[in-house]
């Protein structure tokens, strides 16, 4: 029935250069009132920027922006939101000193008498969208001690302030709990019901074909593919996100050997990891399996010397290990890759060939101090021609690399010098399907080069992809459960995770 | 032309402002002799801006440099007074002002202490430390007279503060381009957390920037007590916005919105042709720093459209 229901948001041939790259290329795309629109690609696919240009951060090069059937000029944030446009963006854009009230009603102060906030206001209409969305969220707490998932249904909140007639989310379910991401979902269902028109960008296809009335494919910028959920299935849906001429490739998963390379007994931080005891071998891919607050980030960082123990006892290659810093960490050759890539991992406006000289300044030191960059130059390419990083030059600034490219120099750093054992924390949010596949095949293949491989996931259908040796599952600082080769299933792993005591 | 004005809009306005005055003072403006002067007339300033080019190239800010110039200035001048010999007087002046960075870089290190403040605080106590020492007052006799070769005396026309400004440039344009330290700083410049993620040691490289900055101000109000003859407790107060000023002027050029050393330079001689070329015109001191805000103002213009 939807066919009668009329087109509110029309998007007509809008194009956006940037120095270099053509983001969006003539791209059209419809909503009509109630419907639910997917927009998948990979990244780099234009998905962002078609998101900034309807919220009015991006102007486009060309092209027309049409709501109710009367062209719109949105040539800022505010205009956007006044043609009834709301977004629920991909970065987490919060006050941290400000409490969860003042962050959902940035620039949008209910006012009292006499231009006084009215807080009372506020927060009763907080209550009603927490209500309506089934969140429960304690309003005076600061933003900075919020969860990530708390930050983002502040995000989701603050969007739903204003009744918007087209919702657009931009990766809204990254940090949220299966729960929280169905109630979400049901909320998303209601507002449609309503009328409103969504916009829903996701890298989790099984998102999109659970919520999803229709789906627009993005690939280099340009639109690939549209059509009606139903008509097409996951697999033939990733390959219109990657194109042609790129296959599935199977990975060649190693023998694991018999050294141990990392043996954790009783470990405790005091506080969010307790008394967790697991090993890894030599040319083992071992996945750590948890949920937002599990434990598993504390976890890494505490191998890594950012987190101090309180007991129990670490053995690298059968010697103690207690770093105090990354810095020892490193020297001890234990390598991150953490969670957060362009705040952890990245100084993203500096050239691809700094970055990876970070962790190895001292090895690349001569007289004075002088810095042998020539020397790590080809030790360098090697490394990323090793990785298939698509750069253009060893001086080119990492923020202009793909997300998946940006993820692999990250890896990239690790893979010059003596390391034993590789730390992947969440290694592809944010990052396309094709570049997701190939950091899989990478993290097996680096096993098998000799390494220890663990890798940290809260995404159950990723951690069934990367296909372990082991899955170690936490909950609430705990090892709830190690799973070895025939034990591991979606099934296994979800029920370690949620059993009761 | 847009890109040009981006990239070098900042080295463009310092060959405006050299057009501008060969125009209209030809005799006096435009001859090898003022450009020699005008490198002299920059070299104290220069040298507490190549302090600030380090400050800002690990993203802190240090208040306390023109406190440093001026401590160094009356220390070096009271400790010759006092009869001790010139070399020792500045190795010892030079000595406390580096001891002062690293305790300014330690506060902010390792206690995490913010450095807008701390070095505030830091530098109003040692502003405090220089009047008590200089009794509050100028001291000017009994300064040696081989104390003041360094800020006064020419080798073959060039004056010894421009070679000694030029020399401390190419040091710290090595130190800052060419070594792993470099890398180190800016590296926790451009995202102290990926540094640190990274095993750089944020701490002593922040401690070392502090240092950098607090020795470089110490020489300037060395030799500018030197160049004087005299030393005043607050003889170094203007220095500290005027070097802000060449760096972030700098920040426009050659590296991508980060401090550097040649960037910095031509902030800081922009300022001195300024100021040269309008004493020349007779033009009122006051005119001098609204012309300089107003440079500064359109270069951080440019600077931030460019990041669009």
């Amino acid at each position: 029935m939807r066919e009668d229901k009329k087109t509110i948001l029309e998007v007509n041939k809008i194009s956006k250069n940037f120095p270099g790259v053509r983001a969006l290329r003539e791209v059209s795309i419809s909503l009509r009132v109630g419907e639910i629109v997917g927009l998948v690609g990979e990244n780099g696919a234009g998905k962002s920027t078609l998101v900034k240009v309807l919220a009015g951060i991006y102007r486009p090069d060309g092209g027309k922006i049409l709501i109710d059937g009367v062209e719109v000029q949105l040539n800022n944030p505010w205009e956007a939101e006044k043609q009834g446009l709301a977004f629920v963006h991909q970065q987490l854009n919060l006050v941290p000193s400000f409490d969860i009230v003042d962050n959902a009603f940035l620039g949008k102060w209910v006012r009292g008498r006499g231009g006084i906030a009215n807080r009372l206001a506020m927060k009763k209409q907080l209550q009603e969208i927490c209500q309506q969305f089934g969140f429960t969220l304690e309003f005076s707490t600061l933003a900075k001690e919020l969860t990530t998932s708390e930050q983002w249904m502040v995000q989701i909140v603050r969007a739903f302030l204003e009744q918007p007639k087209i919702l657009v989310m931009d990766e809204p379910t990254a940090a949220l709990s299966d729960q929280e991401v169905k109630s979400l979902f049901e909320t998303v269902k209601k507002i449609a019901a309503q009328g409103v028109a969504i916009i829903y960008v996701s890298h989790k296809l099984n998102e999109i074909f659970t919520l999803c009335d229709k789906i627009v494919v993005l690939r280099n910028g340009e639109k690939v593919w549209e059509g009606s959920n139903g008509e097409i299935s996951q697999s033939e849906l990733i390959a219109k996100m990657v194109g042609e001429g790129r296959v599935k490739s199977s990975f060649v998963t190693a023998e694991v050997g018999k050294d141990k390379i990392l043996e954790v007994q009783s470990l405790s931080d005091g506080s969010k990891i307790k008394e967790v005891t697991f090993e890894v071998y030599e040319r083992e891919v071992f996945g750590i399996y948890g949920l937002q607050g599990s434990g598993r980030t504390e976890l890494v960082e505490m191998l890594f010397g950012l987190r101090s123990k309180e007991k129990g006892e670490v053995r690298l290659k059968e010697k103690t290990f207690s770093p105090t810093s990354p810095e020892k960490a490193i020297a001890e050759g234990v390598a991150l890759v953490p969670e957060d890539r362009t705040r952890e991992g990245l100084v993203t406006k500096h050239p691809v060939i700094d970055n990876i000289a970070l962790p190895h300044l001292s090895r690349y030191a001569g007289l004075l101090g002088y810095f042998k960059e020539g020397e790590l130059r080809s030790i360098a390419r090697g490394v990323l021609d090793k990785l298939r990083v698509s750069y253009r030059g060893l001086r080119e600034p990492v923020q202009f690399l793909s997300g998946g490219n940006q993820q692999k120099v990250v890896l990239a750093k690790w893979l010059i010098g003596d390391f034993s054992l590789l730390l992947l924390d969440e290694p592809t949010s944010g990052v396309d399907v094709g570049a997701r596949r190939e950091l899989y095949e990478l993290m097996h293949k680096l096993a098998s080069e000799g390494w220890a491989v663990v890798v940290i996931s809260s995404d159950l259908e990723e951690m069934m992809e990367i296909n372990p040796h082991r899955v170690m599952v936490m909950r609430e600082g705990r090892v709830v459960g190690i799973l070895s080769p025939e034990e591991i299933s979606r099934e296994n792993i979800l029920s370690l995770c949620y059993r009761s005591e | 032309m847009r890109s040009i004005l981006k990239n070098y809009g900042t080295l463009l306005a310092l060959l405006v402002l050299i057009i501008l005055f060969s125009f209209l003072k030809p005799q006096a403006f435009f001859t090898l002799r003022n450009f020699i002067n005008i490198t002299q007339q920059v070299s104290i300033l220069m040298m507490v801006a190549i302090g600030a080019t380090y400050i800002l190239a690990i993203s802190e800010f240090d208040l306390s440099l023109s406190y440093l110039v001026s401590f160094a200035g009356v220390m070096v001048a009271g400790m010759m007074v006092a009869n001790f010999n010139p070399w020792f007087s500045t190795v010892l002046s030079l000595a406390l002002c580096v001891a002062f960075g690293a305790l300014n870089g330690w506060l902010i290190a390792n206690l995490n202490l913010p450095s807008f403040v701390t070095t505030l605080a830091t530098g109003t106590l040692l502003g405090g430390i220089t009047f008590w020492y200089s009794g509050g007052t100028i001291i000017f006799s009994g300064i040696p007279e081989s104390f003041l070769v360094l800020g006064q005396e020419s080798i073959v026309g060039f004056p010894l503060s421009s070679i000694f400004m030029f020399i401390l440039i190419f040091i710290s344009w090595y130190v800052l381009v060419k070594t792993i330290l470099g890398r180190a700083l800016y590296a926790v410049g451009g995202n102290e957390i990926a540094a640190r993620y990274s095993g750089v040691r944020v701490a002593k490289v922040k401690i070392i920037a502090f240092v950098m900055a607090a020795f470089h101000s110490g020489l300037a109000g060395i030799v500018l007590t030197s160049k004087l003859g005299s030393a005043h407790p607050t003889a170094g107060g203007g220095y500290l916005m005027q070097s802000y000023a060449a760096a972030f002027l700098g920040t426009t050029l050659f590296r991508e919105g980060e401090a550097n050393i040649w960037g910095t330079f031509v902030g800081a001689m922009i300022m001195g042709v300024l100021a040269n070329g309008l004493t020349m015109l007779n033009v009122p001191y006051f005119l001098q720093d609204i012309f300089t805000g107003a440079i500064l103002v359109g270069a951080l213009i440019l600077r931030t459209s460019r990041e669009l």
